[in-house]
């Protein structure tokens, strides 16, 4: 009875130690389970917070990508390809043993066992390629792959590929992993795109926008000066009968007084004035009026003599020193010669009013990107910031005497002629006006940066 | 002594225009609108009209294709208020003797009247 005890118990304890070394040996598997796991997770963790920001290159979220599948499935090499619209399989990440000669490899969609993944859409596990028909062998030394295809809402993207040196070196499980991390991967290129078709089409959004205030302002420009040209016309007319009258009549007082040396002044003076308001007049008109360029092919160096020629008695008087400075490598422009000869006589003209006596005046004409670049520096106290771009607009003035048209006549002739006309302060120096004319006639570059070191007058000017 | 019609609406520029003719030797009429040139013209012909582009009644080209209808070669002076008006009436040049642009310089009108009727002195419509 008490053997018979003792037997029984020693049964009953190898029993239990069984049970309790099975019971290990479960708990140790499911414990390493549980760590696969766990990594899998935080792999698709990761990669989700990767995801997550959309902005970031797609181009780092695959290499990180191919980085946690590579680990995860213990692959010595792989490579994430993407389709194009040929119709080629193209290598955009690649890892591991020879990840350099892979990087640049296009496969065909059907060929090879990444070809075939994509062309079925179907994951595929070679557990040796030796006996695989479709392998193609890029990668020497390999022995086992698996590949998963990345699966778009319309159709294939691509495929993640990973091999092993091993003999059958991935488990159905891996392949189901690889599964999941490319449809991961699927989801990414497709943010990635949706991003960046987004971003493309708002800035269209925001090109069109601009293009359209800018066609607004100028057909608000031009109605003004359509309007201007013919309230000019009328006033033209209903000014200068009274003023024919004031100037005749001036005219036969002053022969009639010729020997009162007051009376005759005085109608000199009357028939001066009422020239001089002739003169504002015609401006007036001649700004009013749609210009028709007369574009010739024309060395930029004679328009700007011609200029100085005419302004020379001007120049003088205030004994001011004009610097000119004209590149030798300047082409000839097609400009309507009179006009640009215009835009410089009414430059010159400002400088000589802002520049002190005896001090100097700078002119340049240089090449710059196709565009005929020309500037008027004088050594003035510079442009006060709160005129800023109304300096071009018609009848604004800081002048006692003048039409407020110089300027507007210099944006407009500038503007014919497909040009931009800009204003900056020269610290040390005075205003700088810098004119940009296309040399081929066709629209210039609208380059703000524009040579003769100056800025924006919004940004620059003080 | 030579004729010359002034036409203008202007009471001013008329009195301006007599004055300054006169003293310089010529005899001068006025009018002040456009039916009131034509019926001087029917009266007496002139051998010059001073004639202003811009009239209330009647522009200043509309009396002068009138004036044409019995005068071929009458010479007309045509004074206007806005430069470059000749251009856009360039079909009425070959029968336009000469432009004056208001405000006029007295001096510029004797020197234009007197070099008119010179150049037409010697070819004078038969018919007139």
């Amino acid at each position: 009875m008490g053997s018979q005890d003792s037997r029984g118990q020693e049964q009953r304890a190898r029993a239990l130690e069984r049970r309790v070394k099975s019971a290990y040996r479960n708990l140790k598997k499911t414990n390493t389970e549980l760590h696969n796991r766990i990594e899998q997770l935080s792999a698709l963790h990761r990669i989700g917070l990767a995801m997550r920001d959309s902005t970031t290159n797609p181009q780092r979220i695959w290499e990180m990508m191919l980085a946690e599948a590579l680990k995860l499935l213990r692959g010595d090499s792989g490579a994430i390809y993407v389709a194009d619209p040929d119709g080629m399989l193209r290598v955009q990440a690649a890892e591991g043993i020879c990840s350099e000669a892979v990087r640049n490899t296009a496969v065909p969609i059907g060929q090879g066992v990444v070809g075939y993944v994509a062309q079925r859409g179907e994951a595929l596990l070679v557990a040796d390629v030796s006996k695989e028909p479709r392998y193609l062998g890029l990668i020497e030394g390999t022995q086992s792959e698996v590949a998963a295809p990345m699966v778009g809402g319309q159709s294939i993207i691509g495929v993640i590929n990973i091999e092993s040196r091993r003999l059958d070196a991935f488990a159905p499980s891996d392949r189901e992993l690889l599964v999941t991390l490319a449809g991961h991967a699927a989801r990414v290129w497709e943010n990635a795109m949706l991003y960046q078709m987004a971003q493309k089409r708002n800035q269209q959004l925001l090109d069109s926008y601009e293009q359209l205030r800018e066609a607004q302002r100028q057909l608000i420009k031009k109605e003004r000066l359509a309007a201007l040209g013919e309230m000019a016309a009328i006033v033209a007319h209903e000014i200068r009968n009274p003023m024919t009258a004031i100037r005749g009549f001036a005219q036969r007082i002053g022969r009639r007084t010729t020997d009162d040396p007051m009376s005759s002044n005085y109608t000199s003076i009357i028939i001066s004035e009422i020239d001089r308001l002739d003169k504002v007049i015609t401006s007036v008109l001649d700004f009013g009026k749609k210009a028709q360029l007369q574009k010739k092919s024309t060395r930029i160096e004679n328009i700007i003599d011609d200029a100085l020629l005419l302004m020379d008695e001007q120049v003088q008087q205030r004994a001011l020193v004009v610097e000119k400075y004209v590149a030798t490598d300047l082409p000839d422009a097609l400009v309507d010669q009179q006009q640009i000869k215009q835009v410089i006589i009414n430059l010159l003209q400002n400088a000589i009013e802002v520049t002190p006596k005896g001090d100097m005046i700078l002119i340049n004409a240089v090449l710059d990107n196709n565009d005929l670049v020309m500037s008027v520096i004088d050594s003035g106290t510079g442009i006060n910031r709160d005129i800023g771009e109304k300096i071009f607009d018609p009848f604004f003035t800081t002048k006692t005497h003048g039409t407020g048209l110089g300027l507007a006549m210099v944006q407009r002739i500038v503007e014919d002629h497909g040009g931009a006309v800009d204003v900056a302060n020269i610290p040390g120096k005075g205003a700088a006006f810098v004119v940009r004319l296309p040399l081929n006639g066709s629209r210039a570059a609208l380059d703000p940066n524009v040579n003769a070191g100056s800025g924006r007058l919004r940004g620059a000017a003080g | 002594m030579k004729h010359i019609l002034v036409v203008d609406d202007e009471e001013n520029i008329l009195t301006l225009f007599e004055d300054e003719l006169t003293d310089a030797g010529y005899r001068v009429s006025t009018a002040s609108t456009g039916q009131q040139a034509l019926d001087s013209i029917k009266e007496e012909v002139p051998d010059l009209v001073v004639l202003d582009i811009r009239m209330p009644d009647m522009h200043g080209l509309e009396v002068l294709s009138k004036i044409r209808e019995d005068h071929r070669n009458l010479p007309v002076i045509m004074c206007t208020a806005v430069h470059g008006l000749k251009d856009e009436y360039t079909v009425w040049d070959a029968r336009v003797s000469a432009y004056l642009t208001k405000p006029i310089d007295l001096d510029d009108l004797v020197y234009k009247v007197q070099e008119v009727l010179e150049k037409n002195g010697a070819g004078k419509d038969a018919a007139e």
